[in-house]
């Protein structure tokens, strides 16, 4: 492994073999085993001479001598490298589903994305015609040209704009976590379906918590969770009076230190066979889906520490949420 | 040709479309009045002249289809042009079937729709002179007596003087004397053009004995 002949490792010389970005927490786990007598247990990457890195687990304690003072750490390290591979494997194939199932949203969303593209065109168009007409009957009003033209810019950023929402939701990159509040999340959403709910003839409402603390989450995924709510609450409602349908978004803090989202809407409900299988993948009750929305709302959500569930609503329809810790950092 | 005293209404929700729409019509030398909802525009009273409603069908709140319900329930003779971002069959058949002139996905085609409102205003200019044309046959008919009256559906039935005399136990010399002063109130000078006046006033033929329609 390229440590020195003699045997005898000093701390700096381990602490200098290990991968940059583990350095200062190895030296803060050792630290805190040696003055506060805490066990030793971390996982760590060392490099080894030759460039590679080894993914190495130890776990210890310190040794006082007989004046009870620190003298070693005795432990026992053994390679993981394997068992990271697999879980970094895991990992991906966790966020390829979750892009795909992102991709297969964006084609549940098509006919929405059409109406929203289908307004600044019908903008564009009308211009462009107006401004023939105007100089085909010799009464130009330069004024006039120069408006209609800027609202023909307007329209088409309007129409990339769009388009570029739609690549921003099917992007592969990760956003990463980040210290976000939920209340931007609903209103974007909210923004990105306004459409989709006028498709559906539908009213989409939201009651946000204006105290709502911060979670740590990637915000592309958590908005991936809710947008999958706020299509199946849609999509749940074809058999409700169009007066009646409804949705609605809301969040609070809960008294246990998650902050809580949820989607209601005024469709059938979930019946008790349904329910136990929701958040089961490929098991679906649309003729078209595939099943995989709430399983991978699920591991989305869990893979941030949140829990997620479904009920069946007081008067009628259902409410899903999901809820997320409250952030700890300052 | 643009009919007299015309104008076309548009609703939309979206404000790009209102701009567009409301600069073409201008272009074209329509006179045009824009709302951005549906609850405005039933709020506006009836335009008397010939007019045509350019309607978005998905719209929040009221949308098109409401507003076609609503005019009809009016009984108002509207003529409805839909227009939408992201429409199907079933909608477009359903808005066809209730009287809609045309149903047109956006982007529309600028000639198209233009000769669609064209199309329209001439047709409701035609619903109007209808209407008006009624209004003044009703109005002349409303100047009779309801003995007048009588004696009027039975001429149009084609009966002779003797006839109706007999029909309504009178004499003939009265039912003359009627008759002279019932074509002069109408401003007619023969039979055909009695039948004429009382086709445009849609009053039903002679459905019985005694009765005013």
């Amino acid at each position: 492994m390229g440590w020195p002949a003699s045997g005898k490792i000093t701390l700096e010389h381990f602490i200098s073999r290990l991968h940059p970005d583990d350095r200062d927490r190895i030296r803060q786990a050792i630290d805190d085993a040696i003055h506060k007598g805490q066990d030793f247990d971390s996982e760590y990457r060392l490099v080894l001479p030759d460039g590679i890195v080894r993914w190495m687990a130890t776990r210890g304690s310190v040794r006082l001598d007989a004046h009870g003072k620190p003298a070693q750490l005795l432990g026992i390290s053994i390679d993981i490298t394997a068992r990271k591979q697999a879980e970094l494997e895991a990992k991906q194939r966790r966020d390829e589903l979750s892009h795909l199932s992102r991709v297969a949203l964006i084609g549940e969303m098509s006919a929405s994305i059409a109406h929203e593209l289908n307004q600044p065109l019908a903008g564009i168009v009308s211009n462009a015609g107006a401004g023939q007409r105007f100089i085909d009957r010799g009464n130009v009003d330069l004024q006039e040209i120069r408006e209609l033209l800027a609202d023909i810019g307007a329209d088409a950023r309007r129409a990339s704009d769009v388009v570029r929402g739609i690549r921003g939701m099917i992007k592969k990159e990760q956003m990463g976590r980040q210290r976000i509040n939920l209340n931007d999340i609903v209103t974007n959403v909210v923004h990105i379906l306004s459409s989709d709910a006028l498709l559906h003839w539908c009213e989409l409402k939201t009651s946000l918590d204006t105290n709502l603390p911060m979670v740590e989450a990637d915000p592309i995924q958590i908005q991936q969770v809710l947008i999958n709510l706020v299509v199946n609450a849609f999509e749940a409602m074809p058999e409700t009076p169009v007066s009646t349908r409804e949705v609605e978004i809301h969040t609070q803090q809960n008294a246990d230190g998650a902050v809580r989202v949820s989607v209601r809407d005024y469709g059938v409900g979930i019946s008790p066979e349904t329910r136990s299988r929701l958040f089961e993948q490929f098991f679906t009750t649309k003729a078209e889906g595939l099943g995989m929305g709430l399983a991978i709302a699920r591991s989305i959500v869990e893979a941030h520490a949140g829990t997620i569930d479904a009920e069946n609503a007081e008067d009628g329809g259902a409410r899903f949420h999901f809820t997320l810790p409250i952030s700890t950092a300052a | 040709m643009i009919p007299p005293n015309s104008l076309v209404f548009v609703i939309d929700d979206d404000a790009s479309v209102r701009k567009g729409l409301s600069r073409l019509l201008r272009s074209a030398g329509y006179k045009s009045e824009i709302f951005s909802s549906a609850a405005d525009f039933l709020a506006r009273s009836p335009h008397p002249g010939p007019c045509c409603v350019i309607v978005d069908v998905r719209m929040p709140g009221l949308n098109g289809i409401d507003v076609q319900e609503a005019l009809i329930q009016r009984r108002r003779e509207e003529q409805l042009i839909f227009i939408t971002g992201h429409g199907n069959m079933p909608m477009c058949a359903r808005v066809i079937k209730a009287g809609a002139v045309d149903f047109l996905p956006k982007p529309f085609r600028n000639a198209e729709l233009l000769q669609c409102i064209g199309r329209t205003l001439m047709r409701s200019a035609d619903q109007r002179s209808c209407a008006a044309e009624k209004g003044k046959a009703r109005g002349l008919l409303d100047l009779l007596t309801p003995r007048e009256f009588e004696v009027m559906q039975l001429v149009t039935t084609g009966l002779l003087n003797k006839q109706i005399a007999g029909e309504l136990g009178t004499k003939e010399k009265t039912v003359k004397v009627h008759r002279g002063r019932l074509m002069q109130k109408l401003r007619v000078r023969s039979v055909a053009e009695l039948v004429h006046l009382t086709q445009k006033a849609s009053i039903a033929p002679f459905a019985g004995h005694r009765t005013k329609v």
